[in-house]
């Protein structure tokens, strides 16, 4: 059976088939889920997020223009709304505005992790969450829902260049870690 | 080149390298154990990333958003099949009627009728019914359209289980 594209679903919805917004949602919630409680870290925060995201997205679904790719458009509605989540609760301000020049330094949650952690996946997986906010999300995006740098940027406003270099930041800071430990040595 | 830096580093992983540029990097992480070593917690990076843990959403989210976006919307909500309902109704409302039938049916003159009576009364009253239901029903009229219900509804279920294999088939081919 073929799958149904975000396109075609969007079109049915429009044609009043509001139950039809069911798969997108059963698509998309545990990517953005997982997104957001990375970003917001904390579960209720995320879902309530979530819950705007989704609504604003149905509500939007008549500006949605039918040549952009739905995942964009989603994850950039994901982004704001955790942007205000955050902004509103004046959590981690400094993380969630800070330029994107602005060195990090994973090291003081570095002892932590590494003892907590089993192996190098683990300790990858945990040092991740760490990530300052616009540096986790461009890691997550491109790693995990395989956005390509191009739609990363759309979905964050940013640059390309400056994506990428939030990429690479991330990738050079972690490889840090990494040789601390000597971990690629589990790596054949 | 002569050392891997972090934009060399980032090029090799993004497949960014041309020919050239790889075979000089071979050659710097021959000579260089130190080089391989970072070259390797690089590429650990890269590979590990990509199984990044993804967090379900709470159960039931579907469900919820949806109600959330019919109240939101004003729509109105799927309801319960009529057909459902209206069988239901039927059922209950022999019950009662037999019930009703049963406490009628004593007179209300009797000295302290007793629960015995009630069920008499209620059970004569069934087998009553059922036998002019059973006349009604052996007729010959009556097997013509007994028939033609049958294949109405054998019909009509066809369509339905068609309809539902349908949904299940695009539900299940969203989700994948």
């Amino acid at each position: 059976m073929r799958q149904l594209s975000d396109i075609e679903i969007i079109q049915s919805v429009k044609k009043g088939n509001t139950a039809d917004f069911s798969l997108l949602i059963d698509r998309y919630k545990d990517r953005a889920f997982s997104m957001l409680r990375r970003l917001l870290k904390n579960e209720m925060d995320a879902e309530e997020a979530l819950q705007d995201s989704f609504l604003k997205a149905f509500n939007g679904l008549k500006d949605f223009r039918q040549d952009a790719k739905f995942s964009t458009w989603f994850y950039k509605i994901t982004y704001n709304t955790a942007m205000t989540v955050l902004g509103s609760k004046k959590r981690k301000a400094e993380e969630t505005w800070s330029s994107i020049d602005e060195e990090f330094d994973l090291g003081s949650y570095d002892n932590e992790i590494y003892a907590q952690a089993e192996s190098s996946r683990d300790y990858i997986f945990r040092i991740v969450d760490k990530l300052p906010i616009r540096h986790a999300l461009v890691t997550i995006l491109f790693y995990v829902d395989g956005l390509s740098l191009n739609e990363i940027s759309q979905v964050m406003g940013t640059s390309l260049v400056n994506t990428k270099v939030l990429l690479h930041r991330s990738r050079n800071s972690l490889r840090e870690l990494l040789l601390k430990h000597n971990y690629q040595e589990e790596l054949k | 080149m002569k050392k891997l830096n972090d934009e060399i580093l980032n090029k090799y992983i993004d497949g960014e390298l041309d020919a050239a540029e790889i075979s000089e990097l071979k050659n710097l992480i021959n000579e260089n154990p130190e080089q391989l070593r970072i070259l390797k917690a690089h590429k650990l990076i890269d590979e590990t990333l990509p199984a990044l843990e993804i967090y379900p959403a709470p159960h039931n989210f579907t469900e919820r958003m949806m109600n959330i976006i019919y109240d939101s919307a004003g729509h109105v909500r799927p309801r319960v099949s009529g057909f459902f309902i209206g069988v239901v109704s039927v059922f209950v409302a022999s019950i009662l009627g037999t019930l009703f039938y049963s406490f009628s049916a004593v007179p209300a003159s009797a000295p302290n009728p007793t629960v015995s009576e009630y069920v008499g009364k209620g059970e004569s009253f069934l087998k009553s019914f059922l036998s002019g239901f059973s006349g009604f029903v052996g007729s010959e009229n009556m097997t013509l359209l007994g028939g033609a219900l049958t294949v109405i509804l054998l019909i009509s279920g066809y369509f339905l289980f068609e309809s539902h294999k349908k949904f299940k088939d695009k539900l299940s081919g969203a989700s994948r």
